[in-house]
């Protein structure tokens, strides 16, 4: 149960995973812009995180380890993630394609968002359960999708401000990540503060 | 004949300033952070980054009839994987020197959503010499971007240039651009800039 709680507050709050580690951060700039694509976007990442996660702890312990093929891992990561990302693309083609049609190159971007191949490779290499893997990958997408939801409302108060018309959209964009990021520092020591360590 | 050249350098051209996507879109922006500790890494990443980008974007434009869209994603990871691991294993043979940094910075890029955003939004839809002509310019470009952001942290973060002490003490160091968020702050100014300067001819 510790352990659990600790997870989910080290990867939501401490170690955001967009403020703090930078992880992911183009698709936080481009789809921001819009409400309904910045949830749209943190819920499919949040899946593929959850899923790859998932997969690829089974995929370690019940390929790559009998087989003996560690150089392979990251590929077959990479390949499962991209995966991941194509099997929601197909489903949500169906659905919704006006949303992915305004998403262009943002959706199939999740593939190569490093907080994904890196979710999957800590949870091998800390030997986590099959229950902390998920619990770690959900608290990731849950700081992922907390990231988000913040920053669209700053990008909302951006968009009615005054700005010189050179810094409209992605350079005032930057900048305003930079200084959210600054704020995500003043959580530096809630971790130790909390668990005491 | 001359309208061929024009457009070619025209494609070059705005695929190097105008229409970058590391400035318009901010991709790439993650893996820059790791590659501007100093100017020297980010001028190796650069170069590694623009031929990535290159081979995978004409790559993707030629067998962008091939593929179907249900597996476009999966096929142009291992495309890509595959072809950064040859130009890995090539600089390894002809620039020994360079070997441990090669091997280090691997994983930025082929997680840097420039080589993979790029490939999808525009090879997919142009011909296989413009694809080529547009990564070249979004590589040189991304090139720049990394180096002037590498001098300006190093001489702003650290007070040296290359390694070498700049200004003499006279500037005392800012650690904020020592760490990422003043490479974000750099990046948006950059990106202001270049979008100043390429405004449509006279400006609206």
């Amino acid at each position: 149960m510790r352990d659990i709680l600790y997870i989910l507050v080290v990867t939501v709050i401490a170690n955001n995973v967009l403020f703090v580690r930078f992880e992911g951060l183009s698709t936080l700039i481009g789809p921001s812009e819009k409400r309904g694509s910045a949830l749209f976007i943190s819920i499919a990442t949040s899946t593929v995180l959850i899923f790859s996660s998932a997969a690829g702890w089974a995929l370690e312990r019940y390929v790559i380890q009998p087989l003996g093929i560690e150089y392979l891992r990251i590929v077959l990561l990479l390949f499962i993630i991209a995966c991941m990302v194509q099997f929601l693309e197909n489903i949500f083609m169906g659905a919704r394609p006006a949303l992915i049609a305004r998403l262009n190159v943002y959706f199939p971007i999740i593939t190569v968002n490093s907080a994904i191949l890196g979710n999957c490779t800590g949870v091998i290499e800390q030997d986590y359960s099959l229950l902390l893997a998920i619990v770690s990958a959900a608290g990731i997408g849950a700081g992922f999708s907390l990231g988000m939801f913040l920053f669209t409302g700053v990008r909302g108060r951006i968009e009615d401000s005054a700005l010189p018309e050179s810094f409209r959209g992605t350079p005032a964009a930057l900048i305003a990540a930079s200084i959210v990021s600054l704020a995500f520092l003043g959580f530096e020591g809630a971790v130790s503060g909390i668990f005491g360590m | 004949m001359k309208d061929v050249k024009n457009r070619g350098l025209n494609v070059f051209l705005n695929g190097m300033l105008r229409g970058n996507p590391a400035l318009t879109m901010a991709l790439g922006i993650g893996p820059a952070i790791f590659m501007t500790y100093d100017a020297a890494t980010a001028l190796y990443m650069g170069l590694l980054t623009t031929l990535a980008l290159v081979v995978s974007c004409m790559l993707m434009s030629a067998l962008k009839r091939v593929l179907p869209r249900q597996v476009r994603i999966p096929c142009h990871m291992l495309m890509a994987v595959g072809a950064i691991t040859l130009i890995q294993f090539m600089l390894n043979a002809y620039f020994p020197m360079v070997e441990s940094r090669a091997n280090m910075y691997f994983l930025p890029v082929v997680l840097s959503s420039l080589v993979f955003g790029r490939a999808q939004g525009y090879a997919l839809r142009h011909s296989v010499s413009d694809s080529g002509l547009d990564a070249l310019g979004v590589g040189i470009g991304y090139t720049f971007f990394l180096v002037i952001i590498a001098c300006l942290r190093e001489m702003l973060g650290n007070g040296t240039l290359f390694g070498n002490a700049v200004f003499g003490g006279l500037i005392r160091p800012v650690s904020l651009f020592s760490m990422a968020p003043g490479v974000l702050f750099l990046a948006g100014c950059l990106s202001a800039l270049v979008k100043r300067m390429t405004r449509g001819g006279g400006g609206r």
